[in-house]
C-alpha cells in the first residue's frame, strides 16, 4: 500500500511543482529531436548494408555523431518551425517565454560602471593582442594553406597567398580589389567572385584611403572581432543574469579560434560574425519575440530586426542563420506573419542588391563562390536519387563530427554541455535555437565543402553554454573555500575561471608555437579520426 | 530636449553622408556608395538610437568622416604582384637558375629531422621523353643532374594551360652541412618544343630578391616577372617518414 501511494504523492507534487513553476508536464522539443535523432541514427546504421565507414568503432562513432548531431538539428527546427501551426505547438511544454515576459532589457544590461568599462577595454586589449600576433604571414588562413600544412599539394611555399600594400595575405584579397576600387571611383563596376559580399568590401573601401587596402581589411575585421566580443558579453548579462556568463563567453570570443584563424585575412567572414551577434543583441534589445508589445513597437521591432538580418547578408551569407534562428526560437513563439515580415524584408534587402548590381552595374551574381550555395543542393539532390546507402556514405565521406570539431575543439563542446544542463530553460532553448540556425547551413554546404568558418557562426551559443559551465564550475569550487570572507570564494571563483580561460586560450594560440593544427582543421574540418 | 536636438543633428549628418558619398562620383561608383550608405549606414546610425542620442551623434559623426576620408586622395588601390607569370624556353642556351639559402636555422633544423628531401618545379607543359627539361642540382657536396619527364608530375598535374609541380627526389646527403645550393633548370634537347616555367613572387624575409636569375641565351638577367621581387617556382621541400612535408624552402 505504501509504495504507490509515494508514487502518487510524487507525481502529484511534481505535477503541482510544476504548474507553480509554470512549466506543465510535455516533451521537450530539444528531447523529441535527441530521441528522433537516436532513431533514425540507429535506423541508418543498422537497416542499409555496411560498408568501410562501419568497419571499426572509430569510424562506427563518427559515422553515429555525425548522423545524430545532423538529424537533431533537422528535426528541433523541424519541430521548432513546425510550431508555427498550433497543433504542433500544443504537443510540447509551453515555453517559459509565453507566460513570463523576458527580462527587461535595463535590468541586466550594461551598467556602464569603472568595471565595465575596465573590463571592456580588457576585452579590446585581448583582441588587439590577437589580432595583432595572428596578422601577415602568420595569419591562420594563409598559414593552413602551406604546403607544410599537408592540406594543398598545389600550393607554394608562401601558400595561397597575395600580397596587399607589401603585407602577405591570403589569396582571396586579390579578387576584392576591383569592388574596392569600384567604391573608391578609381575602377569602373567589373563582376567578381564576391558581388555577393559588397557589404563588407564598402566598409574596408571607408578606410582604404588613409590604410591602404591590406590594414583597411584588417581594421574592419578587428572591429567585428570587437563588436561579437561585446555583444557576446550583452548576451550573457541579458540571458544569464547575475552570472559570469558573458563575461567568459566574451574573453572566450576575443580568443576564439575563428577570428584568430581570420585576424587580418581580407575575408567578410569577422564582419558576418559581428553583423549576426549584433543581430541576436538587436532583436532581444527589440523584444522581438515577445508577444505582448504594442503595435507600434511590433513593427519597430520587425523593421529593425529584418534590416540587421539583411545587413548580415550583404557582407555574408549571415542572414541564413540569423533567419533559421529567428524562425526556430521565433516559431513557439511569435505571430506567424511577424516571421514571414522579418524574412521578406531581409530578402528583399539582399535581392535590392543583386538587382541594382545586375541592372545598374552589369555585376554578374555568378561563377565561383556566387554559386557555391546552388550547387551544394545539386548534389545532395544527387545524393539522396542514388538511394539510402549513398546517403549514409556521405555522413561518412563528409563526416559532420569533423566539422563541428573543425569549428570548436572538444573541450568546447564538452563544456557547451555541461552548460545546457547548467542553463535555466529559457536561455537553453534559445542557444540551442542559435545551434540549430546556424548548423543547418553548414551541415547543408557540407557535400560542396565542409567549411568549419561557416559552423562558426554558432560561437554566441558554444561560447555562452561553455561560459554557463565554466561559471557553474567556478561557483562549485568557490563554494569549497571555507573561508568566512566573501572576497576569498570570489577570488577562488575568479581563479578558477582564469585557468579555464586560460587553459582554452592556450589551445587556440597553439600556432604560435608553429603548430598549425587547429588553423588546419578551422580551414577544412577534421576527417574521419577523432 | 537635449536628446532630440541631437537626434535632429545626427539625421543631418547621415543626409550629408549621402550627400558626400555620391556627389560628384562616377555613376557606377555613385549607386553603389549610395546603396550602402542608406542600407549599412544609415541602419548603423539608425541602430545606435537604441544605446543613446549620444552614441547616434558619435556614430553619425564617424560615419560621415569615413565617407569624406574616402573622397581625399590617399592609397590608389593596387594590384599586387602576379603570383602566376611564366617564362617561355625555347632553346637549349637558355638556363633558368635559382639559388638557396640553406643556412637558416629553420632550413637546419628541418634538415635534422627529414627522412627525404625533393626538389619541385613548376611548369606549363606536359612532359614526355621528346620535350623534357634537365633539372640540375649543385652544392659543396656534388651535383645532381636528371631529365623530368610526365611520370615526376605532382598534385594538381602541371597542363599545357595551367602550371603544376614536377617532382624530383634527391638524396640527402648532398645537402649535408652545406650553406648553399643552386639549381639550374634548361631544356633537354635540341628539338624540345617549348615550355613554360612558372615564377612567382617571393614573400618570405631574408630571401635575398636577386636568388632567381635567367640566362637568355647571352647574358644573365632578372627572371621576367612583374617585380623586383620575383623568383622561379623552383623549392626544396623537406618531408618526414610518413611522407608529410615538414618545410617547403626557396
Amino acid at each position: 500500500m505504501t509504495a504507490p501511494r509515494t508514487h502518487l504523492t510524487t507525481l502529484q507534487d511534481r505535477t503541482r511543482m510544476n504548474f507553480q513553476n509554470r512549466q506543465p508536464l510535455g516533451p521537450r522539443r530539444d528531447l523529441a529531436a535527441g530521441a528522433c535523432a537516436f532513431a533514425i541514427a540507429g535506423f541508418a546504421i543498422n537497416a542499409v548494408r555496411p560498408d568501410d565507414s562501419v568497419s571499426t568503432l572509430a569510424l562506427l562513432l563518427d559515422l553515429a555523431v555525425s548522423l545524430w548531431a545532423t538529424m537533431w538539428v533537422s528535426v528541433y527546427a523541424m519541430l521548432s518551425i513546425g510550431s508555427v501551426i498550433p497543433g504542433v505547438r500544443r504537443m510540447f511544454a509551453p515555453d517559459p517565454e509565453l507566460v513570463e515576459p523576458d527580462p527587461p532589457v535595463g535590468s541586466s544590461g550594461f551598467r556602464a560602471g569603472k568595471r565595465d568599462w575596465g573590463f571592456a577595454i580588457l576585452l579590446a586589449l585581448i583582441c588587439i593582442a590577437e589580432w595583432g600576433t595572428h596578422g601577415g604571414e602568420r595569419n591562420g588562413f594563409l598559414a593552413s594553406s602551406r604546403p607544410e600544412a599537408g592540406m594543398e599539394d598545389w600550393t607554394a611555399a608562401d601558400g595561397y597567398a597575395t600580397v596587399l600594400d607589401g603585407h602577405p595575405a591570403q589569396g582571396d584579397g586579390l579578387f576584392l580589389l576591383n569592388l574596392v576600387g569600384l567604391f573608391t571611383a578609381e575602377r569602373p563596376s567589373i563582376s567578381g567572385e564576391f558581388d555577393r559580399r559588397a557589404g563588407h568590401v564598402w566598409l574596408a573601401s571607408l578606410l582604404q584611403r588613409p590604410l591602404g587596402s591590406y590594414w583597411a581589411f584588417a581594421v574592419v575585421n578587428l572591429a567585428g572581432w570587437y563588436a561579437s566580443a561585446i555583444g557576446v558579453w550583452w548576451l550573457g548579462r541579458h540571458r544569464w543574469p547575475q552570472t559570469w556568463t558573458g563575461e567568459i563567453a566574451s574573453v572566450m570570443v576575443a580568443t576564439g579560434q575563428g577570428f584568430i584563424f581570420m585576424s587580418t585575412a581580407p575575408q567578410a567572414h569577422p564582419a558576418a560574425f559581428g553583423a549576426f551577434v549584433t543581430g541576436l543583441v538587436l532583436f532581444d534589445r527589440l523584444s522581438l519575440w515577445s508577444l505582448i508589445q504594442a503595435r507600434r513597437e511590433r513593427w519597430v521591432a520587425i523593421l529593425g530586426s529584418a534590416w540587421m538580418t539583411g545587413i548580415a547578408g550583404l557582407l555574408y551569407f549571415g542572414h541564413i542563420p540569423l533567419l533559421l534562428t529567428t524562425w526556430i526560437f521565433g516559431g513557439p513563439r511569435m505571430r506567424v506573419r511577424s516571421l514571414v515580415a522579418v524574412s521578406a524584408a531581409a530578402f528583399a534587402i539582399v535581392t535590392a542588391w543583386q538587382v541594382i548590381g545586375e541592372t545598374l552595374l552589369g555585376l554578374r551574381f555568378s561563377g565561383g563562390n556566387n554559386d557555391l550555395a546552388g550547387g551544394a543542393i545539386r548534389i545532395w539532390l544527387r545524393i539522396i536519387s542514388e538511394g539510402g546507402w549513398a546517403l549514409r556514405w556521405q555522413f561518412h565521406a563528409g563526416s559532420i563530427r569533423g566539422l563541428l570539431v573543425g569549428a570548436f575543439y572538444y573541450p568546447w563542446w564538452i563544456l557547451a554541455i555541461i552548460g545546457i544542463f547548467a542553463s535555466p530553460r529559457r536561455s537553453r532553448d534559445w542557444a540551442l535555437a542559435i545551434l540549430a540556425g546556424t548548423l543547418l547551413p553548414a551541415i547543408a554546404f557540407s557535400p560542396q565543402f565542409r567549411l568549419p568558418r561557416a559552423a562558426y557562426f554558432a560561437f554566441p551559443a558554444v561560447y555562452l553554454l561553455a561560459g554557463a559551465a565554466v561559471y557553474m564550475i567556478s561557483q562549485m569550487i568557490a563554494t569549497r573555500v571555507t573561508s568566512r570572507d566573501n572576497h576569498w570564494r570570489t577570488a577562488a571563483g575568479l581563479v578558477a575561471c582564469a585557468a579555464v580561460i586560460a587553459c582554452l586560450a592556450g589551445l587556440t594560440n597553439l600556432d604560435l608555437t608553429g603548430d598549425q593544427t587547429f588553423n588546419v582543421w578551422f580551414h577544412e574540418a577534421q576527417e574521419n579520426g577523432w | 530636449m537635449i536628446p532630440r536636438h541631437i537626434g535632429r543633428m545626427s539625421a543631418g549628418i547621415a543626409a550629408l553622408t549621402l550627400v558626400v558619398a555620391i556627389i560628384g562620383a562616377p555613376w557606377e561608383t555613385a549607386v553603389a556608395r549610395g546603396f550602402f550608405v542608406v542600407s549599412i549606414g544609415f541602419g548603423l546610425i539608425a541602430g545606435s538610437g537604441l544605446i543613446g542620442a549620444r552614441t547616434q551623434f558619435a556614430t553619425a559623426f564617424v560615419i560621415f568622416t569615413l565617407a569624406v576620408a574616402q573622397r581625399l586622395p590617399g592609397q590608389p588601390v593596387s594590384n599586387p604582384p602576379s603570383p602566376n607569370w611564366t617564362r617561355t624556353i625555347t632553346d637549349t642556351r637558355q638556363v633558368a637558375e635559382h639559388r638557396f639559402s640553406l643556412s637558416e636555422p629553420a632550413w637546419k633544423t628541418a634538415l635534422s629531422r627529414s627522412a627525404s628531401t625533393s626538389l619541385l618545379v613548376c611548369a606549363e607543359a606536359i612532359l614526355d621523353q621528346l620535350d623534357a627539361m634537365t633539372v640540375k642540382i649543385t652544392t659543396t657536396n656534388g651535383t645532381f643532374a636528371r631529365v623530368v619527364g610526365a611520370e615526376d608530375a605532382y598534385g594538381a598535374h602541371p597542363r599545357p594551360d595551367r602550371g603544376g609541380f614536377y617532382r624530383i627526389p634527391i638524396e640527402r646527403d648532398l645537402f649535408d652541412r652545406v650553406d648553399g645550393a643552386t639549381v639550374t633548370v634548361s631544356a633537354s634537347q635540341t628539338r624540345t618544343p617549348p615550355f613554360r616555367l612558372c615564377g612567382t613572387h617571393s614573400i618570405r624575409p631574408g630571401v635575398d630578391p636577386n636568388a632567381s636569375g635567367f640566362f637568355d641565351g647571352t647574358e644573365w638577367i632578372a627572371p621576367p616577372g612583374p617585380t623586383s621581387h620575383t623568383r622561379w617556382l623552383i623549392e626544396l621541400r623537406l618531408a618526414d617518414k610518413d611522407g608529410r612535408t615538414i618545410l617547403a624552402w626557396y
